[in-house]
């Protein structure tokens, strides 16, 4: 049986948005994964964390906002855009609750951080 | 010496494997590269340089040999290499699509000193504009579509090309995000819309044409600047800068088309690592790749422009031969057996790479690049999926 052209831009445009939507609800619902800073690994990499510590070498640009998050361990964090409720969390050896992604950028593990949250 | 001739015959070889296999992106293969590579290893540099080149010039090949509707299929909707391979002309496809390349090379070495000029005295301007531009080129796009109905429905695979890149490429623990989204936009979808149609392709003629050189030259020259706007700007394609470039060059045939894609294609190839070297930007991931493993001094720029040239010359000898095999192939095949086995190979591989999330783009990309198609607009307008978050991010839009 062959469809028309009509037919089969209904059945298509159905899939893309069952698809879009789909993809959204997986993107909102996924939780992150909770880990220790000493626990990121390239294992990690790619995939949306959780993790806390306290935020030293701070440094702020009109683009983005770098720190490295201490636990013990440290791993370099970057907020890219930052919106106004993310720069008034910041600052230097707070105790904070980061939310992103792993990346890897030359050569070493990041976060992408997406959202900050202060715990003290 | 010998040992760097060594690497670059391996570049060559992978090259030409990314090239022939539809679904092996380059991409892909130069980060195995960088994988293995250590750091400041300046030959594996030149092999990512040789594999570029030579994928820049095969990749053409599958384009034109699979994935081609009936000939019934309206003529401005088929794309060129498929209107010349359904006369039996797709060996002709290739061999000016390789010209077109060796020629965009060459122009595109005469207009080094102007993007030099331009990209470092315009670099902030050209970084502010970024977003602009692209907004402006959607909405170009957009409206160059015929008639309200097109309009609408390009606006339609805009908007939600857009949203689905917006959220596919936020969304970080989507692996590969980028390999499935392409892989469906525009792999899959053709492939997939051309089993509505049964082809029937013709055992395609020798190719012992002449071409007008006046033609050529302008196509190739137009290529060129067209692949510079591609290498300064990010999320721009090759076959926008061709919409960009044919606006300009007002009619133009099947043929300086194709002349005008592979002078884009190359030349954009070329200054991605003239780009790297001048403003320390990668555009694209073989980019990314020697930007990973060195910071590109002028004597090794030096080095790449000539292994670029060394292997251009190799590429088009290359495309003309392995055309020849293909053309000889699908001669003897079931047409739709094979584009089946490429959509099967294409969704497995997806699988492979980026798991249930990445088949999930995969076929929900798919499916608009089928909208595009069944809307009779041009499919080049879901590429706003790469540059909606572009655009986003450049306007610090939460991105």
């Amino acid at each position: 049986m062959l469809l028309d052209d009509f037919t089969a831009r209904k059945i298509a445009l159905c899939i893309s948005l069952a698809g879009i939507a789909l993809i959204l609800f997986l993107s909102t619902t996924v939780k992150p994964i909770e880990v220790k800073v000493s626990e990121i690994n390239e294992s990690l990499e790619n995939k949306r964390i959780a993790t806390s510590g306290i935020i030293q070498n701070l440094a702020k640009t009109d683009k983005a906002v770098f720190f490295s998050l201490v636990d013990g361990k440290k791993i370099r964090a970057v907020i890219f855009s930052p919106k106004k409720e993310a720069m008034e969390v910041i600052d230097e050896n707070r105790l904070v609750k980061v939310k992103g992604a792993v990346a890897k950028y030359r050569g070493a593990l990041e976060i992408i951080v997406e959202k900050v949250i202060p715990i003290d | 010496m010998i040992e760097l001739f060594l690497w670059i015959a391996a570049g060559c070889v992978l090259g030409v494997f990314t090239g022939l296999t539809p679904g092996i992106h380059l991409n892909t293969m130069a980060l195995f590269v960088v994988f293995f590579a250590e750091k400041g290893n300046f030959p594996a540099v030149l092999l990512i340089v040789a594999m570029s080149v030579m994928h820049s010039f095969m990749d053409f090949i599958p384009s034109v040999f699979l994935g081609a509707p009936s000939e019934k299929y309206e003529n401005e909707r088929l794309l060129p290499g498929h209107k010349l391979l359904l006369k039996g002309e797709g060996l002709k496809a290739v061999k000016i699509y390789s010209l077109g390349g060796l020629f965009g090379i060459i122009c595109a070495l005469l207009l080094v000193p102007a993007l030099a000029a331009v990209s470092l005295k315009w670099f902030e301007f050209i970084y502010a504009a970024i977003p602009f531009l692209l907004l402006s080129l959607i909405a170009l796009m957009v409206f160059s579509e015929k008639g309200a109905n097109r309009k609408i429905w390009a606006l339609a695979v805009v908007g939600l090309s857009g949203v689905l890149g917006f959220i596919a490429l936020k969304n970080t623990s989507t692996e590969n995000a980028l390999f499935a989204l392409i892989s469906g936009f525009f792999g899959a979808a053709t492939i997939a819309y051309s089993f509505k149609k049964n082809p029937q392709i013709k055992r395609q003629k020798k190719c012992s044409g002449k071409y007008p050189a006046g033609k050529v030259l302008r196509a190739s020259l137009a290529g060129a600047v067209a692949g510079s706007l591609v290498s300064l700007f990010p999320s721009i394609s090759s076959s926008q800068a061709a919409f960009v470039a044919v606006k300009f060059l007002k009619k133009i045939s099947t043929k300086s088309y194709i002349v005008l894609l592979g002078a884009i294609n190359s030349s954009n190839m070329f200054f991605g690592f003239l780009v790297l070297f001048l403003l320390g930007k990668a555009r694209n991931g073989a980019v990314v790749a020697v930007k990973q493993i060195i910071e590109v001094n002028a004597e090794q720029l030096l080095l790449i422009i000539a292994t670029v040239l060394f292997c251009s010359g190799i590429a088009a000898i290359a495309s003309e031969f392995f055309a020849e095999k293909f053309a000889e192939k699908i001669a003897g095949f079931d047409y739709r057996k094979v584009n089946l086995a490429v959509l099967l190979f294409l969704a497995f591989f997806v699988m492979f790479l980026a798991g249930l999330n990445g088949l999930l783009l995969f076929v929900t990309s798919s499916a608009l690049g089928i909208v595009a198609l069944t809307s009779n607009v041009k499919r080049s307008h879901c590429l706003a999926f790469l540059m909606a978050p572009t655009i986003a991010f450049y306007l610090h839009l939460g991105f």
